[in-house]
């Protein structure tokens, strides 16, 4: 018992800066509701979607053709969709639907477009060039349209559009990233390392890629708005999930004849969009405010 | 009231409400300013000059706030003076300011020439005006003063900038010239040339000078008298050879040694470091690095002592000093 | 004692849009023998700070020698200048950028230790940082903070720690108190004195301030536009400056104690751009004993006077 107390005091100890920066966090966060709002919204949209399986009423993709296009009741809180199938139940398991498009977008466009920015904003000259011109190709065509084309050519699926997605985000990190670079790589502190005899590899990992990630962290919060918003588009256009998938976006394509007299349909699926973007929207406005004169302080 | 005070800063107390807590800058100050004087008022980073000088002009920055005190200038309070009124007939009229960064603190868009006439432009016509300008410029030796007037600010060099700045804090003939740091950010020879231009106007401006600075060996060597400030507090005030010759308090004497001198072989700092005035330490507030602390100290907050005449330090030490 | 550091004719000219140079260096030849303290003196566009990063390869001269210990190391590559990296080392001015602001200090001082493998383990880093913020004045309960969380003196001290732990013999201090308030350069004055005592060090202290440099350093360069006007023993160019330059800066700057004060020669004009430095002597428009036509055709070459003493002027 001794040891684990001193244990847990000594790492306290050495953390203290970061505990008392937590604090300062919680503290701004508290000052701020809509980002209570936003945060709120986001961390039920997590908690839905790992707890999906122990809290939806019914089977997401069990059809009962003899109850299809129920309205809303006491066993079908949201109703029945075309086929029979519960609706609350499908929202709430598109959420892990949700969940994984964003992630995986995440996971391919942090470390590439980041480390494609950085890289080209050290090292500047030719490869700044390459990288550049490239990513300018992409950002050339607006989002949705270049997303659709690549879903198109790669095949309708729910992977096809995660991969399609990654494509049109990429050069917006890569952007911010050697925006960033470049005026980190004049600070005093970077020449210090030179002089210490650091390499350039260091340099970039441990000195100039932490602080890429607070600008970094809030565009990607505020760009999970449009992840979902893309995503639930090219499963709208049926270039993304397909049936039958829980996928919000789908779930407002497939409903959308039965808008006037069975308004449930599409419209729930459309609130959890919804909810989603404004969500993830207002979380990184937060996040932008908060560590703006939280960080500033610290350079 | 004094009679021959010119500006009377009394008991004044500032506030920054920021977001660690409340910032108890200034802390009862009393200082005043004669006609015709070069004052320099002194101290390190944090102590609270800058502020001291803008609340002059009822400028003080957000987040502070004055909570009380006064600052009287030719009779008036102009801490309870109209806005409008300070901002029509006091500032950049009878007190003017120069800074440390001339060439930021210059309208960009506007001619040098044109800073100048807009500040004369109520008093007299546009051609005697811009008339008035190339004069005040000849006067800062501005080489070629047509062809300046007629630049903008960005062609110009630090040096030249804060000469343009001085002939247009000088145009409408002030009583008081409030210099905050302004020759921190030139090189020591074009400093040399700004100090000497300043005192040389002074004198013939007839005005009075307040020179905010941390460099106690340029006040040393243009200033009449000499105010010091730390963490808030005026801790001593005296005529400039008293300072230099016989500082009375501790934190003076400290601030002496740190600063080289060829006569003294050796730099001694004052160990510790300079207080969060979020919670400031009870009663002196230079008590933690004084080497002479009691019990005193700790507790209660010092009275202004006076030594000799026009000298006076604010620590308990002196209590058992010479009076008047 | 021998020599540690030489340069022999060093230019530096940055490129400045079409076929234009801020000649930032040009021209200039020194020597530092091991345990001097070498000033080098000079206001805005003088090309000081630009030599010292010279001088340590952070940047590289656009033509001329660098030496160190005897060994030219004006063109060497990778591992040499890894090794140089060890030997040669600078503080800077600003103690607010010149640390990582989300990195600990422990990480900070530790960074050269781990680059050049001078520790086998975690543990054996930990000590050496300990070792040394205890040298520089501070404890250990620093070692997990943040730069923010101290004061410009404490960081000074770090950024001293981190340029010392990899026991250099030459140290670059880049006006190392220029951005610190009175009293605490007076203590980081103190500090580095003991240091250089204790640790066998050679410092270059580059410095606007002529009072500074008097008290501290033994050997002084003036530095006017990218040349060198004056070199000496500092006491020496203080009693009997000899460059006009040199007279003027002395005599202007600001003295505590009115009996040190000299009647000031005050320069008048600014000090010229380095892009298109004057023809000639660089120093002849502000020149008040301008010798005549030779001052705006030639560069005057340097001479030494007395023994040890260098002018480079057309007055002698």
């Amino acid at each position: 018992m001794v040891d684990l107390r001193t244990t847990i005091s000594s790492w306290k100890g050495r953390h203290s800066s970061e505990i008392s920066d937590a604090k300062e966090i919680v503290h701004a966060t508290k000052k701020s509701p809509l980002t209570i709002v936003g945060l709120s919204l986001v961390v039920a949209l997590v908690l839905v979607a790992i707890l999906a399986p122990y809290i939806s009423p019914h089977d997401p993709i069990a059809m009962h053709l003899e109850n299809r296009l129920a309205s809303p009741s006491m066993s079908h809180l949201l109703g029945t969709d075309e086929l029979g199938r519960d609706i609350l139940s499908r929202i709430v398991h598109g959420t892990r639907v949700a969940l994984l498009i964003m992630i995986i977008v995440l996971a391919i466009d942090l470390p590439l477009g980041v480390f494609l920015g950085i890289v080209a904003g050290y090292f500047g000259g030719w490869v700044d060039e390459i990288i550049m011109r490239m990513a300018d190709i992409f950002m050339a065509f607006p989002r949705l349209i270049l997303a659709m084309a690549i879903g198109a050519a790669l095949g309708p699926s729910l992977v096809n559009t995660m991969i399609a997605i990654a494509i049109t985000m990429w050069p917006a990190y890569a952007r911010l990233a050697r925006g960033e670079t470049l005026s980190i790589k004049e600070r005093t502190f970077i020449e210090a390392e030179k002089a210490l005899g650091t390499s350039k590899a260091r340099i970039i990992l441990s000195s100039i890629l932490p602080l890429c990630s607070s600008t970094t962290i809030v565009r990607a919060t505020l760009d999970m708005g449009n992840v979902i918003r893309i995503a639930a588009g090219m499963s709208f256009l049926g270039l993304g999930a397909q049936p039958p998938t829980p996928e919000w976006g789908l779930m407002v394509a497939t409903g959308r004849s039965f808008l006037i007299n069975q308004w449930w349909v599409p419209t729930f699926p459309g609130f959890a969009i919804l909810l989603a973007v404004f969500g993830f929207n207002l979380l990184g406005d937060g996040i932008r405010d908060i560590s703006d004169p939280h960080l500033r302080r610290g350079e | 009231m004094i009679p021959e005070a010119l500006v009377e800063i009394n008991d004044l107390v500032i506030n920054f409400y920021t977001y660690r807590g409340v910032v108890k800058a200034i802390n009862g100050v009393n200082l005043e300013i004669k006609k015709g004087e070069f004052f320099g008022l002194v101290g390190e980073t944090g102590c609270g000059k800058s502020v001291t000088g803008s609340a002059i002009l009822n400028l003080v920055p957000n987040p502070g706030r004055i909570e009380k005190g006064e600052i009287i200038f030719k009779g008036k309070d102009i801490l309870s003076m109209d806005e409008d009124d300070v901002r029509e007939r006091i500032r950049g009229k009878e007190i003017t300011m120069i800074m440390q960064h001339p060439i930021a603190a210059l309208n960009p868009v506007l001619k040098n020439g044109d800073q100048i006439t807009e500040a004369l432009s109520r008093k007299m016509s546009e051609g005697a005006a811009k008339k008035r300008a190339i004069e005040l410029l000849k006067e800062v030796n501005i080489p070629e003063p047509e062809k300046i007037a007629n630049q903008y600010p960005h062609q110009l060099s630090g040096g030249m900038a804060q000469r343009v700045m001085i002939a247009m804090m000088l145009a409408t003939e002030p009583s008081l010239l409030i210099a905050d740091e302004p020759t921190t950010a030139l090189d020591v020879s074009i400093q040399a040339q700004v100090l000497s231009l300043l005192q040389d106007l002074i004198k013939r401006h007839k005005a009075s000078v307040l020179l905010i600075t941390h460099d106690l060996s340029i006040v040393a060597e243009t200033c009449d008298r000499v105010g010091v400030m730390y963490a808030g507090d005026i801790v001593e005030v005296g005529e400039v050879d008293q300072i230099i010759n016989n500082p009375r308090h501790p934190y003076t004497v400290g601030l002496m040694r740190a600063i080289p001198s060829d006569s003294r072989k050796e730099l001694v700092g004052i160990r510790g470091s300079v207080p969060d005035l979020v919670n400031p330490p009870p009663g002196c507030r230079f008590h933690p690095r004084c080497d002479y602390t009691r019990d005193i100290c700790k507790e209660r907050k010092p009275k202004t002592m006076q030594m000799e005449s026009n000298h006076t330090a604010a620590c308990f030490l002196c209590e058992g000093g010479r009076s008047g | 004692m021998g020599e540690i550091v030489r340069l022999e004719h060093i230019k530096k000219h940055f490129p400045w849009k079409k076929r234009r140079y801020v000649k930032a260096i040009d021209g200039v030849s020194l020597l530092i023998n091991k345990r001097d303290i070498f000033a080098l003196a000079g206001e805005s566009g003088s090309g000081k700070t630009t030599l010292g990063r010279v001088m340590l390869r952070l940047i590289d001269p656009t033509s001329g020698a660098i030496f160190y210990e005897g060994a030219d190391i004006t063109n060497i590559k990778t591992e040499k200048e890894i090794e140089l990296r060890r030997k040669m080392q600078i503080v800077f001015q600003d103690p607010y950028s010149s640390l990582h602001p989300r990195k600990k200090i422990k990480a900070i001082i530790g960074s050269g230790l781990k680059t050049h493998h001078l520790v086998k383990s975690e543990k054996e880093l930990v000590e050496k940082v300990e070792e040394f913020l205890n040298l520089v004045g501070m404890g250990k309960e620093h070692l997990y903070r943040y730069p923010h969380e101290l004061s410009g003196g404490q960081r000074q001290r770090v950024a001293i720690a981190r340029a010392l732990i990899l026991n250099p013999g030459f140290v670059v201090l880049d006006e190392p108190t220029s951005s610190l308030d009175v009293s605490v350069q007076a203590e980081v004055l103190n500090l580095l004195e003991r240091l250089r005592e204790n640790l066998n060090l050679t410092y270059l202290f580059i410095t606007h301030d002529l009072s500074l440099a008097r008290l501290f350093t033994e050997k002084i360069a003036v530095m006017y536009l990218g040349k060198m006007t004056e070199y000496g023993e500092t006491e020496d160019i203080f009693k009997n400056p000899m460059h006009p330059y040199t007279k003027a800066l002395v005599s202007v700057t600001p003295k505590l104690d009115p009996k040190e004060r000299t009647k000031k020669i005050i320069l008048k004009g600014e000090i010229p751009s380095p892009i298109d430095p004057p023809l000639g002597c660089g120093f002849h428009t502000r020149c008040i004993e301008k010798v005549g036509r030779i001052c705006e055709r030639e560069s005057p070459q340097s001479k030494e006077m007395e023994e040890g003493h260098f002018v480079a002027c057309h007055l002698y």
